[in-house]
């Protein structure tokens, strides 16, 4: 999980990823596992193939329209 | 750069000449790819079985390959195409390329058929034939040691055939290096019937550059632009792997022949081989990049195989179209496919429709030589079916001469579930939520393939007002649109073209990163490394009367026309399962791809039916082929 207690990261500060659901840009906490899309809700695994670049592994939870 | 020569080589009578190049044919079709297909197209006589000794073989180094060019590594590899009956052509990354152009040669033509195995030895401007019968049978790991071992020169460049060329599987491949395969449209098979087992290069003769402090100043620029890149961070630590997860993610793979589009199992992504496997990672000829994964499997079952690769695409062929999950699996089969020289994509095309219609069915154990090849089995019967098919035993055997056939001799309606184009099996993704996707791989001129035109920016979401910047006009950033795509191809066919006859692997041009080099990059190279002076519209000429050539070629050989250009059935029927919203329950529109259909073909100057029409065969100087210049 990441850094958030309560549930995956929303914050605004960190590295950007891209929601391959509806393409928006989506912060991710340094170190995170998992993050939520702010504009669609959902929700990814990531992982880290360096320090600074976080990528996603998959689907988490689905949100589709 | 231009002064390379063209050796012609007869294995039945052992007759040796060359020619060099004239300045106007490079102007015509610069080198590599497009220079093949000339030779090809100009020395092979119409008709030819592929298998007998009339078919004619051509290795070329690209225009630029061994010069200061970011990714300037590449060698093509053209014939009749054993598989399909059309163009044969495939293109590898590597260090053979670049020592052919230092031992004097950029092109070699070889045909006939000689009494017994053979191999080629291309050193400092001579070529012998000398004798191969100890190296029949050995592997594509072993001939290389072999040759360099009996010349005495560990720097000697092999490219080779295994047990699949040399038992005429109609996809087996050629290799050279630990790691480089071209792969598709069975050109090992081409060497297999000429009993041509090698091809042994090492050069020491300069190759001058035209303008040399301007061209490295030229270099150190492309590749500063491409390293410092995010794409170039992440390509050297996940290799092509790193296409993987979003595409996966998004729902555009094929996993189960064609029954899912999403692998939702994550086995299978790079930070679990990354983790498990990889032993770093090394570079072709000229790369910064160094995407080329080494690995090893330290425990279990196939403990202490090591290898070269994984690629994304051996990802897609020997995991997600098979429903592999294992990497071990993986790993192994591709060990054992390099080993044997064996096209893995082609062969993960055609296990995957062997287990589809087991699974459906269709086919069972009497056919399969009691092996099971239920979806749930994959990771124990994929490396027992690859070597079948590489010792062309038993099911294997039914499977080694391509999926066509193989559909024609189990019947039953297999064929629906056969996923191929002009007879080459199908790309590892699932391509029906992507317009631009579908219509690249449908009309390429060697089958189905993606590395024809593949515009993977299509993917990205790009503004129309960036694309503009990038192509010239613009091009909708909504992936599932059919509006302007078939412009997109079109550009993107030409670039490619391009590329491949300059010998520049594409993962350093716009095919991952649109910040990356095209047309007017590759202009100036050329200029600064051999002198000509040729604009970006005189390269899009270019490319386009090498494609348009290519076109003619397969009509030529087989009458290939529009009805050859669709993807199957299937992909305008069945709704995809699983994905993002803009992928799930997504097919093609026939209706719309057959207006996609028509406005390319308007691009290219061909008509309806897809053919070059007569002005534009006058335009590109393409009336007089074959002209035989040399």
């Amino acid at each position: 999980m990441s850094s958030a207690k309560s549930g995956p990261y929303k914050g605004t500060r960190g590295v950007e990823i891209r929601c391959l659901e509806c393409l928006a840009r989506i912060d991710v906490a340094p170190k995170a596992k998992e993050v939520e899309c702010p504009n669609c809700g959902t929700t990814y695994l990531i992982y880290w193939p360096t320090p600074d670049i976080a990528k996603i592994k998959g689907v988490a939870q689905e949100r589709l329209p | 750069m231009l002064h390379r020569k063209v050796g012609y080589i007869d294995l039945s009578t052992g007759e040796i000449n060359e020619s060099s190049i004239p300045e106007r044919l490079r102007r015509l079709y610069l080198g590599g790819r497009g220079l093949n297909m000339y030779l090809l197209f100009n020395h092979l006589e119409p008709g030819t079985d592929p298998l007998g000794p009339g078919n004619v073989l051509v290795v070329g180094a690209g225009l630029l390959s061994g010069g200061p060019v970011p990714g300037g590594s590449r060698t093509d590899v053209a014939a009749k195409s054993p598989l399909t009956g059309l163009l044969g052509d495939t293109n590898m990354g590597g260090f053979f390329s670049p020592e052919l152009r230092f031992a004097g040669f950029d092109h070699l033509v070889i045909k006939g058929m000689p009494e017994k195995p053979v191999y080629l030895w291309v050193r400092d401007g001579e070529i012998e034939i000398r004798d191969a019968t100890h190296l029949w049978g050995k592997d594509t790991l072993e001939t290389p040691e072999a040759i360099r071992a009996e010349l005495g020169d560990e720097d000697i460049k092999v490219l080779c055939i295994g047990a699949a060329g040399e038992n005429l599987v109609k996809f087996a491949n050629v290799r050279t290096g630990v790691k480089n395969a071209g792969g598709r449209t069975g050109m090992g098979c081409v060497m297999g019937s000429k009993k041509l087992k090698a091809i042994a290069v090492r050069g020491t003769l300069d190759l001058k550059v035209k303008y040399p402090e301007k061209a490295l100043e030229y270099y150190w620029q492309l590749q500063r632009k491409i390293l410092d890149s995010k794409t170039a961070r992440l390509f050297s630590v996940e290799g092509s792997l790193m296409q993987y997860n979003p595409t996966n993610t998004t729902g555009i793979l094929r996993v189960k022949n064609l029954g899912l589009n999403r692998m939702d199992d994550l086995s299978l992504t790079p930070d679990t081989f990354l983790e498990k496997y990889s032993l770093g990672s090394t570079a072709c000829f000229g790369c910064g990049m160094h995407c080329r994964h080494k690995w090893q499997i330290k425990d279990g079952k196939y403990s202490g195989l090591r290898g070269e690769g994984p690629e994304y695409y051996t990802l897609m062929a020997l995991g997600n179209v098979v429903y592999n999950t294992s990497w071990e699996t993986v790993l192994a089969a591709q060990y054992l496919v390099d080993k044997i020289g064996l096209d893995l994509a082609e062969a993960g095309n055609i296990i995957g429709w062997a287990m589809d219609l087991y699974n459906r069915g269709i086919i069972d154990k009497n056919d399969t030589d009691d092996l099971d090849l239920d979806w749930n089995n994959s990771s124990e019967v994929l490396l027992v079916l690859l070597e079948k098919i590489g010792n062309r035993d038993g099911f294997g055997n039914v499977l080694a001469d391509g999926i066509r056939v193989a559909a024609e001799r189990i019947g039953r309606d297999s064929d629906y579930y056969a996923l191929e184009v002009k007879g080459l099996g199908m790309v590892g993704t699932d391509d029906r939520a992507v317009p631009s996707l579908a219509l690249g791989v449908a009309t390429s001129t060697r089958g189905a393939d993606h590395l024809r035109s593949r515009p993977a920016t299509d993917l990205f979401g790009l503004p129309e007002e960036f694309t503009e910047k990038l192509y010239g006009f613009p091009v909708s950033s909504d992936y599932n649109a059919y509006q302007t795509k078939a412009k997109l191809i079109h550009y993107m066919e030409l670039l490619y073209e391009l590329v491949d006859s300059l010998g520049v692997c594409k993962y350093h041009t716009i095919f991952i990163s649109p910040t990356f080099p095209q047309f007017q990059e590759y202009s100036k190279l050329i200029y600064y490394l051999t002198g000509l002076e040729l604009s970006v519209d005189e390269l899009k000429r270019i490319a386009e009367r090498c494609y348009t050539l290519e076109r003619l070629f397969n009509y030529r050989e087989k009458k290939t026309t529009r009805k050859d250009d669709y993807l199957p059935d299937r992909y305008y029927t069945e709704p995809t399962p699983s994905g993002v919203s803009k992928t799930r329950g997504k097919f093609l529109d026939r209706a719309k791809f057959d207006e996609m259909l028509d406005e390319y073909y308007a691009l290219h100057g061909w008509d309806q039916d897809g053919l070059p029409k007569t002005e534009t065969l006058v335009e590109l100087g393409l009336d007089k082929e074959p002209s035989h210049m040399i």
